[in-house]
């Protein structure tokens, strides 16, 4: 995976812990890109198939937070093999080492959130978060 | 979908610009994807809607600092997070709420999506409207003209001593023309103009070797012309400023279209021989349109050089108009004065013209379309307010509808502020999305404007929707949304709300006042476009009922030039014998055309445009004071008053013996001619001696003739037979037996096979002229109108509203006084009354502004005043009625209120 170099390097000492917490729709585009890079339709369908057909974001903030994500070299463009007049609308995108590193730690916060409401709810299952289905 | 697309663009604008331009390709082909992967036109409208509002939000969204690092405020507005707390109330609501709001906004519409549909469309109409005119009268009048220092530029004009100078655009219409001699004193004399050029038009005819000769529109410029205006060549060059023997007196330069359509842009032009009037000329160069300096294209332009020994006739006022630029510093009154002194040093004391007037050129050029536009600018305007102030009732109304759930919220903790700011989001983004949507319903109408305007409105053809309108749409969008959302955004603080937990009696008494102004003043605002829309209309049907004084139903006009060169060489009496021989050969060629009744000659076509008056001095008449006699002149042939189809008062026709030029000279006088001079005497008989030395017999009196213009009075005008004079005749006037359009093609052929080189200049039904002659006040009418009767349908559908409403808040009252014995008819009459009573004073309000503003429709008027009791009368009778209809429907619910209905409506 190439990537841009100028976009992430200023970010790339950035604390990734200064992100959290993540707002939902950042932290959907993080979890498509964390499957592998995909171009922006790419994210949109996934980004609709995790959130579920009645709460889809419009592609305005969706193109929003994507382009807020790499401001911030949370993630990177990777440049498209593609002709010319193409290229702009199949741009890829793919997570960089701090969005991957941000991902990791609000997964984690989040999973401790999860973990506590369990504990003091004690309605889902204990290890409803090892086995890999959607709620 | 193109629509959609372009709305879709327009929205994208409001991104920030980095957003913007990495990512727009990439939104719009998700935003693509998304809709066509609907099936349902009315999935995708319901997607189309979704996107736009998600690039609102995140417009807004992205606006704001970073949000990521802060926590957001559970609880919104509530008394943890107090919001009015301290000066900058306004920035940490828009920090706190501004994104939240809008998509609250978004889910309110959601809810009611008709109401507000149609909120929104209203709006967009609104805008879209106001946006289009203005665009128009932005381009129209207000653009500086297309030249260098544009502002500087003045154009001068003659006036005549006895009428005062410079009395303002009413008297605009007055302007005269210089002749030659005038423009070269100026030259001469002035101080106060750097420069100063002059403009003439000159018809000829233009053949290229091997093609047929044909008519074009030429313009003789004094050679500084272009030098004077700042314009420059797009090919070759310019003529020469100073007016010297340097520039080639044969020598043309084309216009851009001109160069275009015949020389199909060929860059080797300059330098080709073309032939003007058999002439041969060289061209010099190519100039851009300059479409501002003519009522009508112009083809190419002539230099007019001041020879030395050309005298030129200082009387001979052949349509010269001169156009200076004043010297830096130098005042228009100055200049003004400057050239009424070189009239009175110069101008001999037989002159008759020795005052000027001196206008702005921008004005000159735009004076004649300027009332027109300005008012439909301002009818449109008033549209928009119509449609603002049907929104805000219905936002008041559905404020008061909400009043339990903002109690509710208040007494949870909800600052009143904030309330009212989140009422006053929604109106905005309301307003915001009407203007969005406007932006390509203004390109629409715009180009509707364009299309059916009269041509004579100058540039009205480069007006679009450009930055201007976009900036003028959007803040007439501000403006409306401030407008709408302040009514229902002041009630929320105005603290009723606690009662209104309790009852909605309240209600009434709080939007009460408010909705019962802004009905009031909807309907005045209909109320006075239905006036205008009335006197225009009835304007145009005045016109359309205009007696011309001769039947222009299956009559046709024909314009020829005969070629000059042919007879120049002859002497003068063969030369005119040798004309009218080729006429009359012309004339049986298209007599001989099937389908064709009858054909007669005239010198000059009535409705055409031209003009040839004289002076006449009847014997042994007296003129009054100071007054001389002057009448239009006509040179016709003996079957034109039959061809035509004027109407023999008294007298006779002329007859064959009429013709012979041996024989007594005889004239037919026009009704108004006679009866001028001779109020009580009858004419026949009557000897009178005209442009100086003719004399001839009055032996008829025909009917008069509107010939110069169809809102113009009759004209006095008398007729003499052309053969008697040898005149030179050019047109022909046809009488045909079925549609006139269908002969054109057999007419140009058959005068094309009479010689090749006469120059048919025009073929036309009369009806065309007739309807020219309308086109201006007709595009008036019909926008008049067509504003009106949307003013009309908004204002019908707000009273509509808010008698429902009142109606829906009152089924309890209803219902107790139904069960109190109240009949059915004082039901319906007390909800009646409500509207009726609105509806008079909105009525009574419009006409009384409808007389204030006469002033303003006055000059559009024909045969009906701007204080017509009759429309003033009927507009207001039809304003109540509008609006008694409007509430039937409410009122005719109310009548159903049963009492058990009433009781369970709390």
């Amino acid at each position: 995976m190439r990537r841009r170099k100028e976009s992430v390097e200023p970010d790339a000492l950035a604390e990734p812990a200064a992100f959290l917490p993540l707002p939902n729709l950042p932290y959907l585009i993080l979890l498509v890109l964390s499957e592998g890079p995909r171009h922006g339709w790419g994210i949109v369908t996934r980004v609709e198939a995790f959130s579920g057909r009645r709460a889809r974001p419009s592609s305005g903030s969706l193109y929003l937070a994507i382009a807020r994500l790499g401001e911030r070299g949370l993630i990177a463009t990777a440049p498209a093999a593609l002709a010319d007049q193409a290229r702009d609308a199949l741009r890829t995108y793919a997570l960089s080492d701090l969005g991957r590193r941000v991902l990791a730690l609000e997964t984690r916060r989040l999973a401790a959130l999860v973990r506590a409401a369990n504990r003091s709810l004690r309605l889902l299952p204990a290890n409803w978060l090892g086995d890999g289905r959607q709620p | 979908m193109k629509f959609s697309e372009r709305l879709f663009r327009v929205a994208l604008l409001l991104l920030p610009p980095e957003v913007r331009r990495r990512h727009s390709p990439e939104i719009l082909e998700a935003i693509r994807r998304r809709m066509s992967s609907q099936a349902r036109v009315r999935d995708r409208v319901s997607v189309a809607v979704r996107e736009i509002a998600g690039l609102l939000v995140a417009a807004v969204a992205a606006r704001r600092s970073d949000r990521w690092a802060r926590p957001v405020p559970l609880m919104r507005g509530t008394a943890d997070h107090p919001d009015v707390a301290s000066g900058s109330t306004l920035r940490r609501w828009a920090a706190d709420h501004l994104a939240g709001d809008i998509r609250f906004a978004f889910r309110t519409f959601a809810r009611r999506p008709l109401t507000f549909g149609f909120a929104i469309l209203s709006l967009a109409f609104g805008i879209g409207v106001s946006s289009a005119m203005f665009s128009v009268v932005d381009k129209v009048l207000f653009r500086p003209l297309p030249f260098r220092d544009a502002a500087a530029l003045v154009a001068v004009y003659p006036t005549d001593p006895d009428r005062p100078v410079g009395v303002g655009p009413g008297s605009a219409r007055d302007r005269g023309d210089l002749s030659w001699i005038e423009v070269w004193d100026l030259q001469d004399h002035n101080r106060f103009f750097a420069d100063l050029a002059a403009y003439s038009y000159r018809p000829l005819t233009f053949s290229l070797p091997g093609l047929d000769p044909r008519q074009i529109r030429a313009m003789s410029t004094t050679p500084s012309f272009f030098h004077v205006l700042g314009v420059s060549p797009i090919l070759g060059t310019s003529f020469e400023p100073a007016d010297t023997v340097s520039q080639d007196p044969h020598a043309v330069l084309l216009t851009e279209e001109f160069w275009r359509s015949q020389f199909g842009g060929d860059p080797h032009v300059v330098g080709r021989r073309i032939f003007l009037d058999e002439q041969s000329y060289i061209v010099q160069g190519v100039m851009p349109q300059l479409a501002e300096m003519g009522s009508a294209p112009t083809d190419l332009w002539l230099p007019r050089l001041r020879l030395p020994g050309d005298a030129g006739n200082r009387n001979s006022h052949t349509g010269v108009f001169a156009v200076g630029r004043l010297r830096t510093g130098a005042s228009l009154a100055q200049a003004q004065s400057d050239v009424q002194r070189v009239f009175k040093a110069v101008t001999p004391p037989d002159h008759t013209q020795h005052g000027a007037a001196l206008y702005p050129l921008q004005f000159d050029r735009t004076y004649r379309a300027r009332p027109a536009l300005i008012l439909l600018f301002v009818a449109a305007a008033l549209l928009l307010l119509v449609g603002c102030a049907n929104v805000a009732l219905m936002q008041i109304g559905l404020a008061l509808d909400r009043r339990t759930e903002f109690a509710i919220r208040v007494s949870l903790g909800a600052s009143r502020t904030r309330l009212a700011m989140q009422l006053f989001t929604e109106s905005m983004v309301l307003a915001l999305l009407g203007g969005l949507l406007a932006v390509p319903f203004a390109a629409q109408a715009t180009h509707l404007l364009v299309l059916l305007a009269p041509s004579n409105v100058p540039r009205i053809g480069k007006a679009t929707v450009d930055s201007r309108v976009l900036l003028y749409a959007f803040a007439v969008s501000v403006f409306a949304g401030v407008g709408v959302g302040i009514f229902p955004a002041l009630k929320m603080r105005a603290a009723q709300l606690r009662r209104a937990t309790a009852s909605a009696r309240g209600a009434i008494a709080a939007g009460g006042r408010a909705q019962s102004v802004l009905v009031v003043v909807e309907l005045a605002l209909a109320a006075v476009l239905l006036i205008g829309g009335t006197l225009l209309g009835r304007t145009l049907l005045a016109l359309d009922r205009v007696d011309v004084g001769f039947s222009q139903a299956h009559l046709m006009q024909i314009r020829l030039v005969l070629p000059a060169a042919r007879f120049s060489a002859l002497p003068q009496g063969d030369a005119s014998a040798a004309r009218t021989t080729l006429f009359q050969q012309v004339a049986d060629a298209v007599a001989g055309i099937p389908g064709v009744r009858s054909v007669a000659e005239t010198s000059t076509i009535p409705l055409g445009g031209g003009r040839d008056n004289t002076d006449l001095h009847p014997e042994a008449w007296q003129p009054t004071k100071g007054d001389e006699l002057i009448a239009e002149r006509r040179f016709v042939s003996t079957n034109y008053f039959s061809t035509m189809g004027i109407t023999l008062l008294k007298g006779r026709d002329f007859a064959a013996a009429d013709d012979g030029a041996a024989g007594p000279k005889t004239m037919i006088v026009s009704a108004g001619l006679a009866h001028r001079i001779w109020p009580t005497a009858s004419a026949l008989g009557k000897r009178i001696r005209f442009a100086d030395s003719n004399v001839a017999v009055v032996v008829g009196v025909v009917a008069d003739v509107r010939d110069l213009s169809i809102e113009a009075p009759t004209s006095l005008a008398f007729y003499v037979p052309a053969k008697q004079y040898g005149a030179r005749i050019s047109s022909l006037i046809i009488r045909v037996s079925n549609d006139a359009g269908l002969l054109i093609p057999a007419i140009r052929d058959r005068i094309r096979a009479v010689d090749r080189s006469i120059v048919v200049a025009s073929v036309q039904p009369f009806q065309d002229l007739v309807d020219a002659q309308v086109a201006e006040p007709r595009y008036r009418a019909q926008l008049m109108i067509v504003f009106a009767l949307l003013a009309t349908l908004f204002a019908g559908v707000g009273v509509f509203g808010v008698t429902a409403r009142s109606v829906a808040r009152r089924t309890r009252e209803i219902g107790v006084r139904v069960a109190l014995g109240a009949s059915p008819h004082r039901v319906l009459g007390m909800v009646l009354l409500q509207g009726v009573r609105l509806a008079c004073i909105g009525g009574i309000a419009g006409v009384v502004v409808s007389l204030a503003a006469g002033r303003a429709i006055r000059g559009m008027l024909y045969g009906v005043q701007a204080t017509d009791p009759v429309t003033l009368l009927s507009i207001a009778g039809a304003v109540c009625l509008l609006s008694i209809t409007a509430a039937l429907p409410p009122a005719l619910r109310a009548l159903r209120v049963t009492p058990m209905e009433a009781l369970r409506s709390d």
